[in-house]
C-alpha cells in the first residue's frame, strides 16, 4: 500500500496500516467471517494469490486466537515473493501446477482443506470483457485447485467482478456447492464491482476424481469435469449456457464498521500523522519506464 | 393494423452504437473497416463518410477483423474473419453487406487472440487464449482440429503469420512467461522470449518472417530477429502506459522499418528501426484521444496512412508520410548559414532577435539593425541595415498581406510591402511623437484594413491606434486614454465600420473604446473597463464570432478561454468560459466546418489542437515558452495548412506541413471515460436531438444526435474537479 493515492483516502486504508494489515482487503475477509462464520472449525486453510499476505494475516491472527487450534495449517501460495507470517506456510509457486497440489497435501500430512481462500485479481486493461474473462480464468484456476485439496462439505471463497457473464459462474459453481452466495463487505468500495463468491458446502461431482494436469488447460480440466462450460463442437456451434442469479449478501455490521466510500473525519491528534505502509510494494514491471523518465531519457529523435 | 405488425412496430430496435473502438482493418485504398461494439462499421476515408454498419454479434465487442486479401489495392469480395471474446463470425464482404444474408456466430472453443487464412485461403486458423490453435475448413465451414505446442499457458495477446503453404508461426504473448513463438506444423516452440517484464499486450511478426515486435506490461517495445536466434534487437522507450496496438510499415532498402503504436496514455507515436541500432528511435508523438485508452490501430502501406479507434469512440487517421507531401518544409538555419546565404557578415554575439511571416517567405531583424528577408522560406537576402534597430526592434506585420513594420522605443517605425516573389516593393518611415517610449506594437488586418497599436509603459500616455493603406499611408488615427488602473495590452479586434474596438491585456482586463463619432485628434475615454469576468492571465486573442450579436472569442494564456458578447454597453456576458485539458493558448481561430482551433506551448513543445473534436493537429518539440516564434496558416479546402517558425539556441528552424488529402477523423466519439449520465434536448429540427453527457472523465459534453442514431460533437466542457455524475437540462 501506496501513501498517497487518491483511492487510498478512505478510513479502512487507515485503520489497516494502524492494525498492521498489508492491506486493506483483509477487512473484507474479517467482515465475510462475521456474516458467514468461515474460519468456524477450521483447521486447514489455503490462501490463494496471497501476496501480499493480508488475508494470510487475518486468518493466521483469527484461526490462532483459539487455543484448540494450535494444531491449525495455513499455506498461502502466490508467485510473488511473499514475507513471512506467523503459522503460516508460504509457497512461491504455480497454482496451476500439480507439484504445487503435493506440498499443500504434504503440509497437511494428507488431510483435506477445509477451506480454500483467494483474493486475486489480474491487473485490469479497461477492456471489461477480457478482464472478466481473464478474472474468471483465475477463479477457475483456483477452483481446479480448490476441488483436489478440499474435504466434503468445506468451503471455498473467491474475488469475483460482477460483470456482464458472471451468472454463468454462479450457475457452473452451484453444481459444485449446497449454496453459492455472492457476498459484498462494506469496506469494499460500492463504486467497484467487486464482490466475493462465497461457496458452503463443497460436494465432489459423483464418480470424477479432480487430478491437476500440466497438460490440460483449466478449460479442459472442467470440461471434463461437466460442470458446464461451453464445448468446442464440430459445426462450431454456440452452446447456450445456463445462467443464475446468486442471492446477494452485503455484510458488515453497519453500526460497527465504516463506509469505504465515505469521508471520516480523523480524531484530531491523528491529523497530521503519516503511517508508513505495513509492507512496502514490491517493483512493478514498468519501473525500469518510471526511471528512464524520471532520468529525461525519453526523447523525440528528429 | 393487425395485431402482429403492431407489436413489432412497438418493439425497440437499436440504430446505432456509439463506443470504444476495438477493431480497424483497411479494406482497400478507400474503406475501412471499425469494430464499434459488436456492430462493424465501413468507412470511406477520402470523404469521411460512414457507408455502412451492421451488428455483427449479440453481445460480444468486435476485438478484430482479419481479411482473405491482404492487398489493400485489391477490390476483390475478400472472406472476413471478425471476431471479440468468444465470437467468431467468417462471412464473405458481399454477404455482409446483403442484410438478407444471416450471419451466423461461431464458437472455436475458447476465447479469440487472432485469427489468419491459410496460404491458399481454404482454412482459418483461430489462436485462443489457453495457445490452442483451432482450424476451421472454410469449404465444409465444419471445425478440423486443434492443435497446441504442450505448453498451455493462458495468453494475453497472440497473432498468426503464414509465411507459405506450411511455414506458420503462431505468436503468443502469455500472461506469466513472456512471448512463445511456435510452428503450428511441427507443433514446436520456435522461441521462447524473455526479456520482457509482465504480461505480453502484443506480438507481431513481419511480413517475411524475419522481425518480430512486441510490448509488454513493462512500457517497452523490443524488436527479435527471428532469423537469428530471436536475439532482442532494438528497445523502445516511450509511452507513458500500456501499449494496446502495434505493427510494421515502411521497410527501406537498407532492412530498417517504422513502426507505428499506440497506448492506454492516449498517445500514438512512430519508431524508427535502424539495423545495428539498439534503440527503436521515436520519430513523432501526437495527441489525438481523450480519456483513456487507444483499443485499436491499423496502417495503410501504400498511402502511408495511420489509424487508431480509441476508447472514446474516436477513429482518427494519421499522416504517416508527412516529410513526403507536397509543399512540405522543415529547415534549420544557423546565423553562420545564414550570413553566408544572404552575404552578409554579422558580429559577434548578433542574433536574428524578431521575424514575421510574411506568407512567402519571412522578414527578420537582427540585434544590430540587419533587416533580412527569407524568400520562399528557403533563400536568404539582406535587405538594409538600419542602425535605430540596434538592441530594442519589434517586427510585426499583416498575416498573409506582405506587408511588415518595424518599430523601435523612439517610435521610429519603418513599413515595409512585398511583392508575391518576396522582394521589397515599397517602403515607408512613420515617426510617434506623442509617446515617452514605445515598447509594445500590435498588428490586425481586418477585412482589406490594416490596423497597429502603439502603447508606451507610462499610464498617462495615450494608447495611439493608426489605420494605414495599402501604399503604407497613414489614413486613420485614434487616442485612447488608458484606464485608472495599470494595464498591459495583449490583444485587440476592431470592426470594419470603425465603430468600436476591443482590447485585452494582462489579468483578463478587457478594454472598450467607441469609436463612432469620434474624429481623429480627441482622446477617447473609455467605455468599458471589464476586470472581474474574466479570470486569468493575458487575454492571447480576440476574434469575432457575430458581427451582429457583438461576440467575440478570447484565448486565454492560461489554458481557457471564452466567449463574451458586449451588446449593450457598458455591460459585458460572459457566455462560455472553458478550459483546455493542458498548456498555455496563444492564440485561436476557426476552421471553414466552424471548429475552434486552438494553439500554444506545453512543457517543451508547441501544439495546434482541435479543441472542437478534441485532437492534436501538430505537435512540434521547440523547447518550450519563451522564444521567439511565429505561426501562420490558412486551409486549403478544409485542410489545415500551418508553418510554425521558431528560435532554439540562436537557431531558426521552421516546419510547414505539406498537402494531406484525408480527413483527420472519421468518427469524434464522445468520452473515453464511463459515462455517467446524459440527457436529451428537443430542438426546432425535428431530425436532431441536442445530447447532453457527463462522464468520468470530468468533462460534459454536448453533441448533436440525429435520427439515424449519430452523434457529432460540439463542445467538451472542463469545469468539475472529478468525475460528474448527474447531467440535468435546466431550460
Amino acid at each position: 500500500m501506496g501513501k498517497s493515492s487518491k483511492d487510498k483516502r478512505d478510513l479502512y486504508y487507515r485503520k489497516a496500516k494502524e492494525e498492521g494489515w498489508r492491506a486493506r482487503s483483509a477487512f473484507k475477509l474479517l467482515q465475510l467471517n462475521e456474516q458467514f462464520e468461515l474460519f468456524k472449525g477450521v483447521k486447514r486453510v489455503v490462501d490463494l494469490c496471497a501476496a501480499p499476505g493480508s488475508w494470510s494475516q487475518v486468518l493466521s491472527r483469527e484461526i490462532f486466537k483459539d487455543e484448540n487450534n494450535s494444531d491449525a495449517k495455513i499455506v498461502a501460495v502466490d508467485l510473488q515473493p511473499m514475507s513471512p507470517i506467523d503459522h503460516v506456510t508460504t509457497l512461491q509457486a504455480d497454482i496451476t501446477h500439480p507439484k504445487t497440489l503435493e506440498k499443500i497435501l504434504d503440509i497437511f500430512e494428507g488431510g483435506k482443506a477445509d477451506f480454500v481462500c483467494s483474493d486475486g485479481a489480474p491487473d485490469v486493461t479497461g477492456l471489461h470483457d477480457l478482464d472478466e474473462y481473464i478474472q474468471a480464468q483465475l477463479i477457475l484456476s483456483a477452483l481446479q485447485l480448490a476441488t483436489c485439496v478440499l474435504k466434503e462439505g468445506g468451503a471455498f471463497v473467491a474475488k469475483i467482478f460482477r460483470g456482464r457473464d458472471i451468472d454463468l459462474l454462479y450457475s457452473q459453481l452451484g453444481l459444485l456447492f449446497d449454496k453459492v452466495i455472492c457476498a459484498k463487505p462494506r469496506s469494499s468500495r460500492g463504486t467497484s464491482l467487486e464482490s466475493f463468491i462465497v461457496c458452503l458446502g463443497y460436494k465432489p461431482r459423483a464418480g470424477w476424481n479432480p487430478k491437476l494436469n500440466p497438460n490440460l488447460s483449466t478449460e479442459e480440466f472442467f470440461q471434463e469435469m461437466k460442470i458446464g462450460r461451453p464445448e468446442l463442437h464440430d459445426d462450431l456451434s454456440f452452446d447456450a449456457e445456463e445462467r443464475k442469479v446468486a442471492p446477494f449478501i452485503a455484510c458488515g455490521d453497519l453500526a460497527t464498521s465504516y463506509d469505504s466510500d465515505a469521508t471520516y473525519t480523523l480524531e484530531k491528534d491523528l491529523q497530521r500523522t503519516s503511517l508508513d505502509p505495513v509492507q512496502m510494494p514490491t517493483a512493478p514491471p514498468y519501473k525500469k519506464a518510471l526511471e528512464l523518465k524520471r532520468k529525461g531519457e525519453l526523447k523525440i529523435i528528429k | 393494423m393487425t395485431q402482429d405488425t403492431l407489436e413489432k412496430q412497438q418493439q425497440l430496435h437499436s440504430l446505432a452504437h456509439l463506443g470504444p473502438i476495438c477493431a480497424l482493418k483497411c479494406l482497400n485504398n478507400e474503406l475501412i473497416l471499425a469494430g464499434d461494439g459488436p456492430v462493424l462499421k465501413i468507412y470511406n476515408y477520402s470523404t469521411s463518410q460512414l457507408v455502412f454498419q451492421r451488428q455483427i454479434f449479440a453481445r460480444n465487442k468486435i476485438h478484430e477483423i482479419c481479411l482473405s486479401n491482404k492487398n489493400p489495392s485489391n477490390n476483390d469480395d475478400p472472406i472476413l474473419a471478425i471476431f471479440g471474446g468468444r465470437s467468431l463470425s467468417i462471412v464473405k464482404l458481399s454477404a455482409l453487406k446483403s442484410s438478407s444474408t444471416p450471419i451466423k456466430e461461431l464458437f472455436a472453443g475458447d476465447w479469440i487472440m487472432a485469427t489468419e487464412f491459410s496460404h491458399d485461403k481454404k482454412e482459418l486458423y483461430c489462436l485462443t487464449a489457453h495457445n490452442n490453435v483451432t482450424i476451421i475448413d472454410l469449404t465444409s465451414m465444419k471445425l478440423k482440429e486443434v492443435l497446441n505446442c504442450n505448453w498451455k499457458s493462458i495468453l494475453y495477446s497472440g497473432s498468426i503469420r503464414v509465411l507459405s503453404d506450411d511455414k506458420i508461426l503462431v505468436c503468443a504473448g502469455t500472461v506469466m512467461d513472456g512471448v512463445l513463438i511456435w510452428d503450428l506444423k511441427s507443433r514446436e516452440v520456435v522461441h521462447h522470449l524473455t526479456a520482457h517484464e509482465g504480461s505480453i499486450f502484443g506480438v507481431k511478426a513481419s511480413e517475411n518472417g524475419k522481425y518480430l515486435l512486441s510490448c509488454s506490461d513493462d512500457r517497452s517495445i523490443k524488436v527479435w530477429d527471428l532469423q537469428d536466434g530471436g536475439r532482442l534487437v532494438a528497445n523502445g522507450w516511450g509511452h507513458g502506459a500500456r501499449i494496446w496496438f502495434l505493427d510494421f510499415y515502411g521497410f527501406t532498402k537498407d532492412g530498417g522499418f517504422h513502426v507505428f503504436s499506440a497506448s492506454e496514455d492516449c498517445t500514438t507515436r512512430i519508431w524508427r528501426f535502424d539495423v545495428g541500432n539498439e534503440n527503436l528511435n521515436q520519430l513523432s508523438i501526437m495527441n489525438c484521444h481523450t480519456g483513456r485508452n487507444i483499443w485499436s490501430g491499423c496502417v495503410n502501406d501504400e498511402l502511408k496512412l495511420g489509424f487508431t479507434g480509441g476508447a472514446d469512440g474516436k477513429l482518427k487517421v494519421y499522416d504517416l508520410n508527412e516529410q513526403g507531401r507536397q509543399g512540405y518544409l522543415n529547415e534549420k538555419w544557423s546565423l553562420k548559414q545564414i550570413g553566408e546565404a544572404a552575404d552578409v557578415a554579422f558580429a559577434k554575439d548578433e542574433i536574428i532577435k524578431e521575424y514575421f511571416d510574411l506568407g512567402n517567405g519571412f522578414v527578420g531583424i537582427s540585434s544590430l539593425g540587419k533587416v533580412l528577408v527569407c524568400q520562399k522560406f528557403v533563400q536568404w537576402k539582406f535587405l538594409f541595415e538600419d542602425s535605430r534597430y540596434t538592441t530594442f526592434s519589434l517586427v510585426r506585420g499583416f498575416e498573409n498581406q506582405r506587408i511588415a513594420a518595424i518599430s523601435n522605443k523612439e517610435g521610429n517605425i519603418t513599413l515595409l510591402k512585398f511583392d508575391a516573389d518576396c522582394n521589397l516593393v515599397h517602403k515607408n518611415e512613420l515617426k510617434v511623437d506623442s509617446l515617452s517610449r514605445v515598447n509594445n506594437l500590435i498588428t490586425l488586418y481586418n477585412e482589406g484594413r490594416y490596423f497597429f497599436i502603439l502603447e508606451s509603459p507610462n499610464p498617462n500616455d495615450f494608447l495611439l491606434l493608426k489605420e494605414i493603406d495599402n501604399n503604407l499611408t497613414v489614413i486613420n488615427e485614434f487616442k485612447f486614454v488608458k484606464p485608472k488602473e495599470k494595464v498591459v495590452i495583449a490583444s485587440f479586434n476592431i470592426n470594419s465600420k470603425l465603430e468600436n474596438i476591443i482590447i485585452g491585456c494582462r489579468f483578463g482586463i478587457v478594454l472598450m473604446y467607441d469609436l463612432s463619432g469620434h474624429d481623429n485628434t480627441a482622446a477617447i475615454e473609455p467605455s468599458l473597463c471589464h476586470k472581474k469576468y474574466i479570470k486569468g492571465d493575458t487575454i492571447t486573442s480576440i476574434k469575432t464570432l457575430s458581427k451582429k450579436d457583438q461576440t467575440y472569442l478570447l484565448t486565454m494564456k492560461d489554458s481557457g478561454y471564452y466567449v463574451i458578447q458586449i451588446s449593450s454597453l457598458p455591460d459585458l456576458i460572459v457566455l462560455e468560459d472553458n478550459k483546455i485539458q493542458k498548456g498555455f493558448v496563444d492564440g485561436g481561430f476557426y476552421s471553414p466546418d466552424a471548429d475552434l482551433i486552438l494553439y500554444g506551448f506545453k512543457s517543451d513543445y508547441f501544439f495546434i489542437w482541435n479543441e472542437t473534436q478534441q485532437f492534436e493537429i501538430m505537435r512540434k518539440i521547440c523547447g518550450g515558452p519563451h522564444r521567439q516564434w511565429s505561426l501562420a496558416h490558412h486551409y486549403e479546402g478544409s485542410n489545415l495548412r500551418y508553418r510554425f517558425i521558431f528560435t532554439r539556441s540562436s537557431d531558426i528552424e521552421l516546419v510547414q506541413n505539406g498537402k494531406f488529402s484525408h480527413p483527420d477523423v472519421l468518427a469524434t466519439g464522445l468520452h473515453g471515460r464511463e459515462i455517467r449520465d446524459m440527457s436529451v434536448v428537443a430542438t426546432k429540427n425535428p431530425t436532431k436531438k441536442l445530447l447532453i453527457t457527463g462522464s468520468e472523465d470530468t468533462t460534459i459534453k454536448v453533441s448533436t444526435l440525429t435520427n439515424d442514431g449519430n452523434a457529432k460533437l460540439h463542445w467538451s466542457q472542463r469545469q468539475h474537479g472529478s468525475g460528474t455524475i448527474p447531467v440535468e437540462v435546466v431550460n
